[in-house]
């Protein structure tokens, strides 16, 4: 038995690899010969698989975006013949396994989700994710799509979700309510992340700080403002309809001061600043204080 | 730090609790401004802070010449009027 005939014997198929190569060769040309239906994404490349194997292809209008039917021109060249039906469009995509998303919006020119369920564990995905062909997207919707192991392609709005939730998120987000102030019923984790994300984006001089709820009470304002420039409140009492005294600590040192509780602004700092008390707030204040050097003022 | 990609976004809104902010007392208003936003950090410069705070809400870096930067042992920082005494 010559080497040749020894090797051949020792592959499980007896398969003949100029053969296979032969034959698929044969099977590529033949459906590549035929048109075919995918989705189109502007300036990316389509692929095909035949037997397995994942062919790649330039469209020849590189301006062209949606659902097509293609057809092979060239080697790794195809050509938009025509639209697809909505029939062909969904047997496509009933082929692929379907996920739940949550629309966020586009960054540069691309629309951006977040997975509805973060138990599904078909996928690995924490993050963003890319949605291409999105028809009529509204922020906050709920979107079927289907996912080919590289992309996520729109299938429909979710008619499981009641767009009454993202229709409320919407109006949130215009009225402008803080992430920490948002009350949508029914609206899950994943809907309030979304909402954060895109009031972060909103507001990009705060950088990414969302301000606590609670904070647009007197008593938390006074603390955070004092917290920031590292003083702590001590305690505070109201001087008439809009005054208030507070007292804090600074480095140890107590200080009574009078300021505004509608916007922080000292009225009385409690130190002698030349008539100038009014030039601060109670945060910048807490420095003045540290320069200073006078001990307890009260 | 650019708020105008997604990644950034999620990462944020998912905690958001580390930011250090630079807080400005000027002319009689008082305003937040995150220092990633100033594209600065606790240890950035005098005269950088400054010069950045003046280009964000668009004054003359010299309408800051009375003004004292604090460096709070948080990472936040106050720009506010020198304060006279007695």
């Amino acid at each position: 038995m010559t080497r040749d005939e020894r090797e051949k014997k020792l592959t499980p198929s007896y398969l003949d690899p100029l053969d296979m190569i032969n034959r698929l060769a044969a099977e590529e040309e033949r459906v590549l010969s035929r048109a075919f239906v995918a989705p189109v994404v502007r300036g990316r490349q389509v692929s095909v698989r035949v037997d397995g194997i994942a062919y790649a292809m330039s469209v020849s209008d590189r301006n062209f975006q949606g659902w097509a039917i293609l057809k092979s021109s060239a080697p790794n060249q195809a050509i938009v013949c025509g639209a697809p039906t909505l029939h062909q469009i969904k047997a496509y995509l009933n082929l692929l396994p379907r996920f739940r998303l949550v629309l966020l919006e586009e960054f540069d020119r691309q629309l951006w989700s977040l997975q509805a369920h973060t138990a599904d564990s078909r996928a690995q995905i924490s993050g963003p994710i890319p949605i291409q062909l999105a028809q009529r997207p509204s922020r906050f919707e709920t979107v079927c799509a289907r996912f080919d192991g590289t992309t996520f392609w729109y299938e429909a709005a979710d008619r499981r979700r009641d767009p009454a939730v993202a229709r409320a998120l919407r109006e949130a987000l215009q009225a402008d309510v803080a992430p920490e102030q948002l009350h949508v019923l029914n609206a899950v984790p994943q809907e309030k992340l979304a909402y954060r994300m895109l009031w972060i984006r909103k507001h990009p001089e705060l950088g990414g700080r969302i301000p606590a709820a609670a904070a647009q009470t007197d008593l938390q304002r006074i603390e955070t403002a004092l917290n920031h420039a590292g003083a702590q409140l001590d305690g505070f009492w109201s001087e008439g309809t809009d005054q208030v005294s507070v007292r804090y600590v600074v480095d140890g040192h107590t200080h009574v001061s009078r300021i505004r509780p509608s916007d922080l602004a000292v009225v009385s700092a409690g130190i002698c600043l030349s008539g100038m008390d009014q030039d601060f707030d109670l945060t910048s204040l807490v420095g003045v204080m540290r320069e200073s050097g006078y001990d307890d003022e009260y | 730090m650019s708020t105008n990609d997604p990644t950034t976004l999620f990462n944020l809104a998912n905690d958001n609790s580390t930011a250090t902010v630079l807080h400005l007392r000027f002319q009689g208003r008082s305003r937040d401004i995150a220092l990633d936003t100033l594209a600065l950090n606790a240890g950035s410069p005098d005269d950088d802070v400054k010069r950045a705070v003046a280009q964000f809400i668009d004054v003359a870096l010299a309408d800051f010449d009375s003004t004292v930067i604090e460096r709070h042992a948080n990472g936040n920082l106050t720009l506010r009027p020198e304060a006279v005494f007695g």
